[in-house]
C-alpha cells in the first residue's frame, strides 16, 4: 500500500507538470480521463490511490501553471492575472524572480493551509450561509475601490469602461450556447495576445534573465500577501461562483497597495490554496468547488478525516516537490527564452493559441478571440490597471448571485 | 497619438465586436432533444426541448415547469419567463448543467406551440 502511494504521488506530480507547462491543458480534463479510465484502474489500483494522483497533480498545477503565463505569455484562468506583471518583470530580465515569487506565495500558502485546517474545517459549515449571500457585493466593493484608485477621473471612467465591457463580453460568452471551452479564446484575447500584440510594437529582443539565489521581500509585505491569499483563495474554495480570479481582486482590495512582489506572491498563492480548501468543503459540506474534487468525487463519492489528513500530507509532499521542479524549469525557461528570437517567439505563440482556439472551440472561438484581442488591446493602452479586465468572470458572477 | 487612435478603433471595434457576438448567441441554431435522449455528456449544452406541460409549480426566484413526452422531466425558469398553464404545449431553449453534483435543466425562451 505505501509503495503504490508513492507511485501514485509521483504519477500526480508528472501529470501536473505537464498540465502546468502546456497551455490550454487543464487538470480538470486529466481528471475526468482518469475518472473514465477508472473502472480499468480500479483493478490495480485502490481508489485512495487514485485520489492521490489527483490531489498531487491538482497541487503540482497549481505551481508550475505561472510559467506558460509568464514566460510565453498564455495563461489559463487562475494565472490570467499573474501574465501582466510577469510579462513586465520578463522584459526587464527578471522572469526567473517572478515565477520564484508565485512559488514562494504557492508554498508558503500551503504550509499556513495546512497548518490552519483543522479549525478551517469546523467554520466552513458555520459561515457558509453567512457569506453567500454577500458574495455579490463583497466584489462590487472590491472592483469599485480598484476603480477608485485609479489616479485621475480620466483613467476612473475609462477604468470603468473597461470592466464593464469585459464585463458584458464574459457574460455573452459564457451563455453562448454551445460554445466548448469559453475560456480559452477569452482569457487568451484578453490577457495573453493582446500583450504580446503590443509587446511586438514596442520590444525587439528579451533580455538576459538573470538568476538570482534570494529576492529581498519585506516581512510585512510578505506576512500581508500571504494572509490576503489564504484568506481570499479560501473563500473560493468553499463558496460557489466565487473562483481564484475573483479572489485574486478580493485578495489585491484587501492589501491595498500591492507592490510587483506582493502581487505575484497573492496570485501564486491563491491557487494552491483554493485546490486545498476545495478538498476540505468536499469533506466539511459534501459539496466539491474544484473541477478535479468534483472528478475525484466520482471515485471516492465521501472521506473520512483520515483520508482528509493523508490528502494534506500528500499536498504538502508534492508542493515540496513541485517547488524544486518548478525552480529547475525556471532555470531552463530563462536560458532559453533570452536565445531565441522574440518576434518569432511571439509569433509562434500567436499562431499555437489561434490554433488551439480554433480546434477547441472551433470558428465561433476564433470570433471570440479576435474580440477579446482588440478589448485586451484597449485595456493595454488605457494606462488603468489591467485586473479590470477581470470583469469578464467578475461581473457574470456579480450578475448570478444579485439577479 | 497614433496610439490614441489606435486606443479609439481598439474600444469601437470590441464594442461592435460585443454586439455581433450577442447577435449571433441569440440565433445561433440549436439541436432539438427528447428528454430520453438526454444524458450526463449534455452537461453545460444548450439545446431546444417541447413537450406538454403537466405541472407548474413557482418558488421565490424560480418557476419548475414538468413537461411530458413519453416520460417527463422538469425544467427551471427565471421568475421573469412567461409561465404556461398546464396542458399547453411548449418549445423552449434548455441548458443542462450540474448543481451541487446533480444535473438539472434550465430553461428560457418558451414558446407557445399549438397543440
Amino acid at each position: 500500500m505505501f509503495l503504490e502511494m508513492v507511485v501514485a504521488i509521483a504519477a500526480g506530480i508528472i501529470l501536473g507538470s505537464i498540465t502546468g507547462l502546456t497551455p490550454g491543458l487543464h487538470i480538470n480534463a486529466v481528471s475526468v480521463l482518469i475518472v473514465s479510465f477508472s473502472p480499468f484502474l480500479l483493478a490495480y489500483f485502490s481508489s485512495i490511490s487514485l485520489g492521490i494522483v489527483i490531489i498531487s497533480m491538482g497541487v503540482t498545477h497549481t505551481f508550475l501553471d505561472t510559467i506558460p503565463s509568464i514566460f510565453l505569455g498564455a495563461p489559463d484562468a487562475e494565472t490570467a492575472l499573474a501574465v501582466l506583471p510577469g510579462h513586465r518583470m520578463l522584459l526587464a530580465g527578471k522572469g526567473f524572480e517572478a515565477v520564484k515569487l508565485t512559488i514562494i506565495g504557492s508554498l508558503f500558502s500551503l504550509l499556513l493551509s495546512i497548518i490552519l485546517m483543522p479549525a478551517l474545517i469546523p467554520v466552513i459549515p458555520l459561515i457558509y450561509d453567512v457569506i453567500k449571500p454577500y458574495i455579490g457585493i463583497i466584489l462590487i466593493l472590491a472592483c469599485a475601490y480598484m476603480i477608485y484608485t485609479e489616479s485621475t477621473i480620466k483613467k476612473k471612467i475609462l477604468g470603468t469602461l473597461l470592466f464593464f465591457l469585459s464585463g458584458i463580453l464574459g457574460y455573452v460568452i459564457l451563455n453562448f450556447p454551445n460554445l466548448n471551452q469559453p475560456l480559452f479564446p477569452l482569457l487568451s484575447g484578453l490577457f495573453g495576445i493582446s500583450l504580446l500584440l503590443v509587446s511586438l510594437s514596442e520590444v525587439n529582443i528579451i533580455p538576459k534573465q538573470r538568476i538570482t539565489n534570494s529576492i529581498w521581500i519585506g516581512k510585512k509585505g510578505l506576512v500581508k500577501s500571504i494572509a490576503a491569499s489564504v484568506i481570499s483563495g479560501s473563500a473560493s474554495g468553499f463558496l460557489p461562483g466565487l473562483g481564484s480570479s475573483q479572489a485574486a481582486i478580493i485578495a489585491l482590495a484587501l492589501v491595498r497597495e500591492a507592490g510587483l512582489y506582493t502581487f505575484l506572491i497573492i496570485i501564486g498563492g491563491i491557487n494552491t490554496v483554493n485546490f486545498l480548501v476545495s478538498l476540505a468543503t468536499f469533506y466539511a459540506i459534501d459539496k466539491a468547488r474544484n473541477g478535479a474534487i468534483v472528478a475525484m468525487t466520482e471515485i471516492i463519492p465521501k472521506i473520512s478525516i483520515d483520508e482528509v489528513i493523508l490528502f494534506m500530507a500528500v499536498a504538502l509532499i508534492a508542493g515540496s516537490i513541485a517547488s524544486i521542479i518548478t525552480l529547475e524549469m525556471t532555470v531552463l525557461f530563462s536560458k532559453l527564452i533570452s536565445r531565441i528570437n522574440y518576434r518569432k517567439c511571439c509569433l509562434t505563440i500567436i499562431i499555437f493559441v489561434t490554433a488551439g482556439v480554433i480546434y477547441s472551440s472551433s470558428g465561433i472561438g476564433l470570433l471570440v478571440l479576435l474580440v477579446s484581442t482588440t478589448l485586451g488591446i484597449a485595456g493595454q493602452l488605457s494606462g488603468v490597471k489591467k485586473s479590470l479586465m477581470m470583469g469578464c468572470l467578475i461581473l457574470p458572477v456579480i450578475i448570478y448571485f444579485l439577479g | 497619438m497614433h496610439e490614441q487612435k489606435v486606443l479609439k478603433i481598439a474600444y469601437i471595434s470590441s464594442v461592435a465586436g460585443i454586439l455581433f457576438l450577442f447577435y449571433l448567441s441569440q440565433t445561433v441554431q440549436l439541436e432539438e432533444k427528447n428528454i430520453d435522449d438526454i444524458s450526463e455528456s449534455d452537461i453545460g449544452k444548450t439545446f431546444l426541448m417541447q413537450g406538454k406541460v403537466v405541472k407548474v409549480a413557482s418558488y421565490n426566484n424560480s418557476v419548475a415547469v414538468t413537461i411530458m413526452q413519453e416520460n417527463t422531466k422538469t425544467a427551471f425558469f427565471g421568475a421573469e419567463e412567461y409561465i404556461p398553464s398546464e396542458g399547453d404545449f411548449i418549445r423552449f431553449r434548455a441548458k443542462l448543467v450540474d448543481y451541487d453534483g446533480r444535473s438539472s435543466l434550465e430553461g428560457s425562451n418558451i414558446i407557445l406551440q399549438k397543440s
